[in-house]
């Protein structure tokens, strides 16, 4: 790896190596394999965007491992401007009727 | 009177006496037979063939603890008697001579193993039925490589080369048509007038009955480059080494 | 029965199984082939890092073993080749969790699919060696120009020919020419003397490969180094094609003009 290619942002090898290593090792010591992360990612996205208005491109599932112990990191942009509703879910303002008849789309 | 036979698969040990003649008493003297030469049996496995004999399962696990604690193990045991075949099987004992190959259970490999490592000489252990006379020999034909054992009660001829990490273990003489790199123990059962021959004699260990040689890594690789014929064999209580145009003389 | 089964094994850890089976996998997929490479090594996996592909591992040939997904679940496709797949090994279990009898049927089920099942086997001769053995068709042995690498092959190569699953076919794999020249390492015609066995491919040393496993670009990709080719020339040789072994100039021209010979 030359001066010129630093210069131009290219990684060395090693470098890349090192970054791969990082995150191999800490889903070895969870014991998650890495591409069930992406799973995770998508279960918790289709769930909470049920509820609240979400930034789905900034969804962020990681794994940590400090001090012998792994955690399952979550992080998740909220969308201002949100009422508490997803979108795309219609408000039903329909009164509660006496019996309870189950409703078509729910 | 026990009887050490060479076959294809092994060794067979043939433990006859008089019908009353109890199985312990055989299996002393079997004992006393390992105790006189640890050397070739040690690590190997053995089959027996106990005749008429009607042997109970505590019989045979005796058998197998005394051979235990001989590093060897027992694979087989022959007998006319089907309420001792039957014991036999129940213990997971081969009750016949199968051929060895496939695929052992554990790493390692039976002795004498591979397919080709069957005699084809008049002079060679013959197949399973018919009884050889220890003094028969064993003749290979292929390279035997390391890891595996050679062991006959009489004579080993190797057409082949023998690798570093082979062992030939014989009661009688070694011959190697080839290169002689692994470990050669001739005599093994006790006859120092037993020799050890080969094309090219670079072997990591030689013994021949109680004597022992190793010679120096750039000795090995002296008499290699070398590359003449030679025999071992022991004078003056030493193992020695004579080129086979010296030898003719030696031998008259 | 056609010989789609073939297993990478040497005996000796370290001497480039898993980069041979993820470099001749990859280049019989460039082939047009379609290949499955498929880690042997429970426990302490390799295959998936070497070809970089690490980070899409949702299954494993245990989870499929054990019937917690379909096999179409655990492989993972390789988007650098045509039709180019892994199966990966389990991570946290060990060599007892698959017997060989459960590795013969998983090859038997990819046979349905794939042309080529390529098996990176463990080192040492125990369970892991016997599981990734027990399905071939053919077992190329890898070794290093060096004694004991050499040492452990020979004994490898007599265990695969007592389970009846010879004749091996050597891979030289680390030559270095120049210390060949100098006296100072092995010499193929030394390493035919002791193995005597067909020699399938000579691997030189080559920088490229550190490079590749740090990115995890196995280097039959990136096309020139002398190991790519060498790895390329293994893959034509085993579907057929008659490739000439590049003899290496072991001998410098003053010892051919001595007239010795290698």
């Amino acid at each position: 790896m030359n001066f010129v290619e630093r210069l131009l942002g290219k990684r060395s090898s090693a470098e890349t190596a090192k970054q791969r290593l990082q995150l191999v090792l800490v889903h070895d010591r969870a014991e998650i394999p890495p591409g069930v992360l992406a799973l995770i990612k998508d279960d918790i996205v289709a769930v909470i965007s049920q509820r609240v208005n979400i930034d789905r491109e900034q969804v962020v599932v990681s794994v940590t491992h400090e001090d012998q112990a792994s955690r399952l990191v979550v992080d998740i942009p909220l969308l201002s401007g949100s009422d508490g509703r997803a979108p795309g879910r219609s408000l039903n303002n329909a009164p509660r009727s006496s019996r309870r008849t189950p409703s078509a789309s729910s | 009177m026990i009887a050490i036979k060479g076959y294809r698969q092994g060794l067979l040990i043939v433990l006859s006496g008089p019908p009353e003649e109890p199985w312990l008493t055989r299996l002393r003297e079997l004992e006393s037979k390992l105790n006189a030469n640890p050397g070739f049996f040690r690590g190997g496995s053995v089959a027996f063939d106990a005749g008429a004999m009607s042997l109970s399962e505590d019989d045979l696990r005796r058998s197998m603890a005394l051979l235990a604690a001989h590093e060897i193990t027992l694979w087989a045991v022959l007998s006319r008697d089907e309420a001792t075949r039957a014991h036999v099987r129940s213990l997971g004992l081969a009750d016949r001579l199968e051929p060895a190959s496939t695929a052992p259970a554990s790493g390692s490999s039976p002795d004498n193993s591979a397919p080709s490592a069957v005699a084809s000489s008049p002079h060679a252990a013959p197949a399973e039925e018919g009884h050889a006379d220890a003094t028969d020999g064993l003749l290979v034909r292929r390279r035997v490589r390391s890891g595996q054992v050679l062991r006959h009660p009489g004579h080993i001829v190797v057409i082949g080369d023998v690798n570093p990490g082979a062992q030939l273990i014989a009661g009688g003489d070694i011959i190697v048509w080839g290169r002689l790199q692994g470990v050669a123990h001739a005599g093994a059962l006790g006859d120092d007038q037993a020799v050890v021959c080969a094309l090219d004699m670079s072997p990591t260990l030689i013994r021949i009955a109680d004597a022992a040689y190793v010679p120096r890594p750039d000795e090995i690789r002296s008499r290699h480059r070398a590359g003449s014929a030679e025999t071992a064999r022991i004078e003056d209580q030493q193992i020695r080494f004579i080129a086979w145009d010296k030898q003719l003389r030696a031998f008259e | 029965m056609e010989e789609k089964v073939i297993t990478v094994t040497s005996g000796k850890g370290g001497v480039g199984k898993t980069t041979t089976t993820a470099n001749v996998g990859a280049a019989l997929a460039l082939l047009g082939r379609k290949v499955v490479v498929l880690d042997g090594d429970i426990g302490l996996r390799n295959l998936d890092i070497v070809m970089g592909l690490e980070n899409r591992i949702v299954y494993d040939v245990v989870d499929y073993v054990e019937g917690r997904c379909r096999l179409r679940q655990a492989l993972i496709r390789d988007k650098r080749a045509s039709e180019l797949y892994l199966l990966p090994t389990a991570q946290t279990r060990d060599k007892t969790a698959i017997a060989p009898e459960q590795m013969v049927q998983v090859c038997d089920e990819l046979r349905k699919e794939f042309d080529y099942i390529i098996i990176d086997s463990p080192a040492g001769i125990e369970r892991g060696f016997q599981n990734a053995v027990a399905p071939a068709d053919r077992v190329l042995v890898v070794t290093n120009p060096e004694v004991s690498s050499v040492r452990d092959a020979d004994r490898v190569i007599g265990l695969v020919e007592s389970y009846g699953k010879g004749p091996v076919q050597l891979i030289i794999n680390r030559l270095v020419a120049a210390r060949v020249r100098r006296q100072e390492m092995l010499s193929t015609q030394d390493i035919i003397d002791v193995l005597s066995t067909e020699i399938i491919g000579i691997v030189p040393e080559d920088e490229a490969i550190l490079a590749s496993s740090n990115r995890g670009t196995p280097v039959v990709f990136n096309g020139k180094s002398p190991a790519a080719i060498a790895y390329r020339d293994i893959a034509r040789r085993l579907i057929g094609e008659n490739v000439p072994l590049a003899q290496p100039q072991t001998t410098s021209w003053w010892q051919r003009l001595l007239g010795r010979t290698e």
